[in-house]
């Protein structure tokens, strides 16, 4: 047994006690640096997206315009999808549609999608800076919805700007309030839509008439849900026109 | 102990206590931070920082709540009592950083004041899944920064012991609620298995620990049947000299401390944060807590002088080999002549 008697504001402790000491603060020690390494492990993905914070660019392009799925820049290879500073959509670009514009912004980009978090107004350029070809193309690709049919789809709401790569991760049940004020605020929601394969598509989401819905959407934004409509192609994005009526949890499922 | 008061009263055993914790802390933030940048090169120093205080925070809380129990079973566990404020203080900072981390990257820039934003943002009690686990993370803190903030010795004096060392106890309360926070956030998202593992591992080892402890006090508290008013403690020689037995009498534990020959009995709870003074030592002819060192004179249950703390004292008297109690306390500071085994009497 123990004989020994600590007293804190004593010099030293006595000898078989700091010895104790020693040996469980080495053990902890070490296992706290483990449990570092352990949880940094095991801790749930942090998202595969790029926000190229601090790096504004200038971006060339036509400006879109959808009063449901916001405002896109488009030129022959890459559709942008238009969000502004916060927790805000960009919809004051849609000022611009129909124009050939430079416009500076920060890159965000996964998944082969990109997205522009403005960061000032649009300038709309002289039409010799782009030529009219070009945008005539753009234009041409992209403007007519091509229907794919009503689909059951299975995934998730989210908002583009933070899944996309501004937080890493901009989904799931830890970034649902994120995600809701982000909504709030006029960002176009999407939905990521998962087949059982794990595969991902992702769909800019409006109601099934083509209008803008944001607060039949909130309460199921960060989990898995089903629910259908008509999904619809303009341009490089997906339009999903969905009876949110039909929206419900879902544990697996697929497209 | 001390006269007046400090931010800190250093000592030695303080300051490599301390410069200890800080190292070890440091250790994990710089594996978590370091590892979680290596699989995520993309991930924003926001979300490292938030995940790897809060991680932090979660471990220390265990700690913290380990220390209590396993220095009941196992003295040797004293030091890390000792300065168990110190982790208490850091813990809410570490928490204090993750929470302030989250308001800002999950709440600041939208349509709502951030913290209107974090009370109805997030989910709703309606259903399980939705459960607003982020009010529950901003609950705890709440208590943890009462608890932080009034963990200086002028409010323990000021508030008393028994009242401080209530608002304390608020750490389970606390604990709970950053369980739920835990577990119906971060738990619930993909690959949130190992942190719902973790964290019932986590609860069952404290669970066990707090039970251990919990039966082994149980023992103490089983009250002898009183026999004219006097309560049979032990055999004058069951109790070794400059130690004490600690026995249940009127509903409170009472140290009966051995001083040579002679017998004191005062209250079990020492006056600064309520410490097993039965569990303590005579140390220069005073009671000392071993916890914190708090020192009494065993005849009068007060503080030598120019310390100020006083305890309730007991008579005793001894008998046929035997030591008694009377159960009821006296006054704090209560000189009672010390019962001698050779006399029988005071």
């Amino acid at each position: 047994m123990n004989d020994e008697f600590y007293i804190g504001y004593y010099p030293k402790a006595p000898a078989a006690t700091a010895r104790h000491v020693r040996r469980v603060v080495v053990a902890l020690a070490i296992s706290v640096v483990a449990a570092g390494v352990g949880l940094a492990l095991v801790l749930p993905y942090l998202g595969g997206g790029i926000f190229e914070f601090g790096q504004v660019r200038d971006f060339q392009g036509v400006m879109r315009c959808d009063a449901a799925t916001g405002p896109r820049l488009t030129d022959a290879e890459v559709d942008y999808l238009l969000v502004g500073p916060g927790k805000s959509g960009a919809i004051e670009m849609c000022g611009a549609a129909g124009q050939t514009v430079m416009l500076a912004g920060t890159l965000i980009t996964r998944d082969g999608r990109r997205l522009i978090e403005t960061a000032g107004p649009a300038r709309v350029l002289a039409s010799g800076l782009v030529s009219a070809a070009l945008a005539g193309e753009v234009m041409d690709s992209s403007a007519t919805p091509v229907s794919l049919g009503n689909l059951t789809l299975t995934g998730e709401i989210v908002d583009p700007k933070c899944y996309f790569g501004v937080m890493n991760p901009g989904e799931g049940r830890a970034h649902r309030a994120c995600a809701i004020l982000c909504l709030r605020g006029g960002i176009t929601p999407v939905f990521v839509a998962k087949d059982r394969a794990g595969a991902t598509a992702h769909l800019l989401i409006t109601g099934p008439r083509g209008e803008p819905i944001t607060e039949e959407l909130l309460r199921w934004v960060g989990e898995g849900v089903a629910g259908r409509g008509e999904v619809v192609r303009t341009g490089r994005w997906l339009t999903w026109r969905l009876d949110p009526g039909t929206l419900h949890l879902a544990v697996n499922g697929g497209l | 102990m001390s006269t007046g008061y400090a931010a800190v009263g250093w000592s030695r055993q303080k300051r490599i206590y301390d410069l200890t914790f800080g190292g070890v802390l440091l250790g994990y933030l710089a594996a978590f931070a370091g590892v979680s940048l290596a699989l995520f090169p993309s991930a924003t120093a926001e979300t490292i920082l938030i995940r790897a205080f809060g991680t932090a925070a979660f471990l220390l809380l265990h700690v913290i709540l380990a220390i209590g129990p396993a220095a009941r079973l196992d003295r040797r566990w004293l030091p890390l009592l000792y300065n168990r404020r110190h982790l208490g203080v850091t813990m809410f900072g570490l928490a204090a950083v993750h929470g302030l981390f989250s308001l800002v990257q999950f709440h600041a820039l939208g349509v709502l004041d951030p913290f209107v934003s974090v009370l109805v943002s997030d989910g709703s009690f309606t259903r399980l899944e939705t459960l607003p686990f982020q009010v529950f993370g901003l609950l705890a803190l709440g208590i943890l920064f009462l608890m932080a903030a009034t963990s200086h010795d002028f409010w323990l004096n000021n508030l008393s012991a028994p009242v401080w060392k209530a608002l304390h106890l608020m750490v389970y309360v606390a604990y709970g609620l950053i369980v739920v926070h835990v577990a119906f956030g971060v738990g619930q998202m993909a690959g949130g298995e190992w942190v719902l593992g973790g964290t019932a591992l986590g609860a069952a080892a404290l669970v066990t620990l707090h039970l251990m402890a919990a039966r082994r006090e149980a023992a103490t508290d089983r009250e002898a049947t009183a026999q004219a008013g006097w309560v049979p403690v032990c055999g004058v020689d069951d109790i070794v000299d400059g130690r004490a037995k600690i026995v249940a009498a009127g509903g409170e534990r009472v140290a009966v401390f051995r001083q040579g020959y002679t017998f004191s009995a005062v209250s079990n709870a020492c006056q600064h944060q309520n410490g097993p003074l039965g569990e303590g030592r005579i140390v220069d002819g005073c009671i000392t807590c071993p916890w914190h060192g708090y020192q009494y004179l065993p005849e009068t249950g007060a503080s030598p002088a120019p310390f100020t703390e006083k305890v309730c004292t007991f008579r005793l008297k001894v008998g046929g080999g035997q030591v008694w109690l009377d159960p009821r306390p006296l006054p704090p500071g209560t000189r009672v002549e010390p019962a001698n085994a050779n006399t029988g009497r005071p």
